[in-house]
């Protein structure tokens, strides 16, 4: 039994490296004979270590995720889907984390816990991706919810980030209520929580006549926690102002992780195990409205991360398209869209987090960025105009397969609502961009350069984002494989 | 009885009291649950619920003061919104309960290691509860262990918001209020 375990081997190892790494945080940070040190930084970069060696015990133990029938009934590791996700997450998690230490230098952030509780999150993202039941689903994302909270309002000095996080705390466990409510109904209808019982309980949903509303419940319950969770559209309310108000590193990790571990997962209890037309029309609706939304209220907006606030929430828009088409390219262009995502939000967040040293909050401070810094100017307008789906750069090649994937399963209206707030949605980019190059404040703000590891994180991403559509072909193939595992 | 308990939480004008009568509730439900035959199941409830959640509820109400208001008069202007979102939670129940027979198993909660064991114990009426839970603990042990990680998350979540003005740290600015 034991090479079963193997195949869990990458969770194991980070479960132990939190533990580790907690005890060795609270033995030395309260022993008075080393006179107290703060630990963070020391946590930090051997969290940043384990999480890459799960990455590596992850891709090397590819041939062991056959084996592992024995979890068949709590969670079962694809070849490819949860391979490539988790890879995607581990790669996104660390470069996450190596923005962090900057941070906690300049704002003498003492918790190491905030480490500890990344890890911890990132762990049950791992096995949120993996899960293959309603239940093991369900304590995933509460796991990596919880874990969430107490991040977000970590920062205390700041009441802003207590804001956040009782905010955030609000807006989180209201859907994992409603998720579990759904749950409950489908157990309660079918009898089953297994994604392999209820893809073999609900193939007859829609042509049979018995359509047990049960089900029915059940299945919105679990889309609009979801949805909830991502901050899609009717469900986004509280979302712009948790960014805006949890520390930076925090809000970086939150719109990159639970995205793509929720789209993951979402995916394949979407696609799998129900495959129904039920959810097709709220996800239409949700994407709809999440892109006119994030195209238009970031229009307004003054501070620069209720600006990414709203662009990521149009960009989940963008990915839910590729939700509502039930087809093969949808699910690949969303793992395209979510991937591109990742990396230009990390991009994104390493910049911001760059330009943290004198407090830009408003779009105004960063004015004139091009005469004092012009390299992180032009790669933050580079990241801006793949948001914006630019031609040349990333985003323009997902928003450009979203667009062909719901034009090729019929959902025209959806299509040409995308283009439209695309383009309306460059405006806010492009005036970013104008503000940095061609504005001049009353003050110039100076800043002091980065460090070495968000240096490094810029030029791979903003490479990648500039370079990927010479080469784009790895990335689809990849995604192509990755959905049609879940078809399988 | 436990419907009328449920509502006097709400009504209570007496924070105390409307703990008090949250208490009542969850007894109400236990002893429900022990009629329908589900005798584990019910001291859950009563562990769980009363013991862990509404103890917490005692807590806060003990711990602020809470002046006692006289919302008589605003309860009239609330009722409009709170009676739409009443009737359309009711409505949709209705429509669910009334298209389907009512399943004979009950909806699991947190402790979901152990929710086999009630859908075992219906059908095979020999054993009992407890000791089904205890074997199928090498089935979904996997759940259990996730559950577990999840009230360290809790435990760790509490010390890092309240523990920070307790434990020195040296710094090199000597200006931090905690």
């Amino acid at each position: 039994m034991f090479n079963l375990f193997l195949a869990v081997f990458p969770e194991i190892f980070l479960i132990n490296a939190t533990f580790i790494l907690l005890i060795h945080g609270v033995v030395f940070s309260t022993s008075k004979k080393d006179d107290y040190p703060p630990l963070v930084s020391n946590v930090g970069w051997l969290g940043l270590l384990s999480v890459l060696i799960t990455m590596l015990l992850l891709a090397a133990g590819a041939p062991l995720l056959t084996i592992a029938h024995f979890f068949w009934n709590n969670f079962f590791r694809r070849d490819n889907l949860t391979y490539f996700c988790q890879i995607l997450l581990l790669l996104s998690t660390a470069g996450t984390i190596s923005m962090c230490f900057d941070f906690f230098e300049q704002e003498r952030f003492d918790a190491f816990e905030f480490i500890v509780l990344i890890l911890l999150s990132t762990c049950s993202m791992l096995f949120m991706i993996s899960a293959y039941d309603l239940i093991a689903m369900y304590l995933a994302i509460e796991l990596q919810s919880l874990c969430f909270y107490v991040i977000a309002a970590s920062k205390r000095e700041s009441e802003f980030s207590t804001e956040a996080g009782l905010k955030y705390l609000i807006l989180g466990a209201f859907p994992s209520g409603i998720l579990l409510f759904g749950c409950s109904m489908i157990y309660g209808s079918t009898g089953a929580t297994h994604f392999d019982q209820l893809a073999k309980i609900l193939t007859g949903y829609e042509i049979t006549g018995a359509r047990s509303s049960g089900i029915f419940m059940g299945i919105l319950s679990i889309a609009v926690g979801f949805l909830f969770k991502i901050t899609a559209v009717p469900f986004h309310m509280r979302a712009p102002d948790i960014y805006e108000g949890s520390p930076t590193p925090v809000t970086a990790f939150l719109s990159i992780a639970p995205k793509i571990s929720l789209s993951a997962n979402m995916s394949r209890v979407s696609i799998y195990g129900s495959y129904g037309a039920t959810l097709q029309q709220i996800f239409f609706f949700c994407s709809i409205a999440s892109m006119i939304l994030g195209a238009l209220a970031a229009m307004a907006q003054t501070k620069v991360k209720r600006l990414l606030a709203y662009s990521s929430i149009g960009h989940v828009g963008y990915i839910c398209i590729g939700f509502s088409c039930g087809t093969i390219e949808g699910i690949q262009s969303l793992l395209i869209g979510i991937f591109i995502y990742a990396l230009m939000t990390i991009d994104a967040f390493a910049i911001v987090l760059a330009l943290r040293q004198t407090r830009v909050k408003y779009i105004a401070d960063l004015g004139a960025l091009a005469k004092t810094n012009p390299i992180l100017a032009i790669t933050f307008s580079i990241t801006m105009l793949s948001y914006a789906g630019i031609p040349p750069l990333a985003g323009f090649c997902s928003k450009f397969y979203l667009f062909f994937a719901a034009l090729g399963c019929g959902a025209y209206f959806l299509a040409s609502v995308g283009v439209v707030t695309s383009v309306i949605g460059c405006y806010y980019y492009i005036r970013l961009v104008k503000r940095m190059f061609f504005d001049r404040p009353r003050t110039l703000i100076l800043y002091e350069p980065m460090d070495r590891d968000k240096s490094l994180l810029l030029a791979i991403t903003s490479s990648f984002i500039t370079l990927f559509f010479l080469y784009p072909s790895p990335l689809f193939s990849v995604t192509h494989q990755m959905a049609l595992s879940s078809y399988l | 009885l436990a419907l009328v308990s449920g509502l006097m939480v709400v009504r209570a004008k007496n924070p105390v009291h409307s703990v008090l009568f949250f208490i009542l509730v969850f007894c109400d439900t236990s002893g429900l649950l022990l009629l329908l035959g589900l005798d584990f199941f019910a001291m859950i409830f009563l562990v769980v619920y009363i013991g862990a959640i509404a103890v917490l509820f005692l807590f806060v109400v003990m711990m602020f003061n809470i002046q006692i208001a006289e919302i008589h008069e605003e309860v009239l202007r609330y009722l409009p919104v709170s009676g739409i979102i009443g009737l359309i939670f009711w409505w949709e129940m209705f429509f669910i309960l009334d298209n389907e027979t009512i399943p004979l198993l009950p909806t699991h909660r947190k402790t979901t290691s152990l929710r086999y064991t009630v859908y075992a114990g219906k059908v095979r009426s020999w054993t009992n509860l407890e000791t089904l839970g205890n074997l199928l603990y090498t089935y979904y042990f996997v759940w259990f262990l996730v559950s577990s990680l999840i009230l360290l998350v809790a435990m760790i979540g509490a010390i890092v918001q309240t523990m920070h003005s307790t434990t020195k740290v040296q710094r090199q600015d000597v200006f931090r209020r905690n």
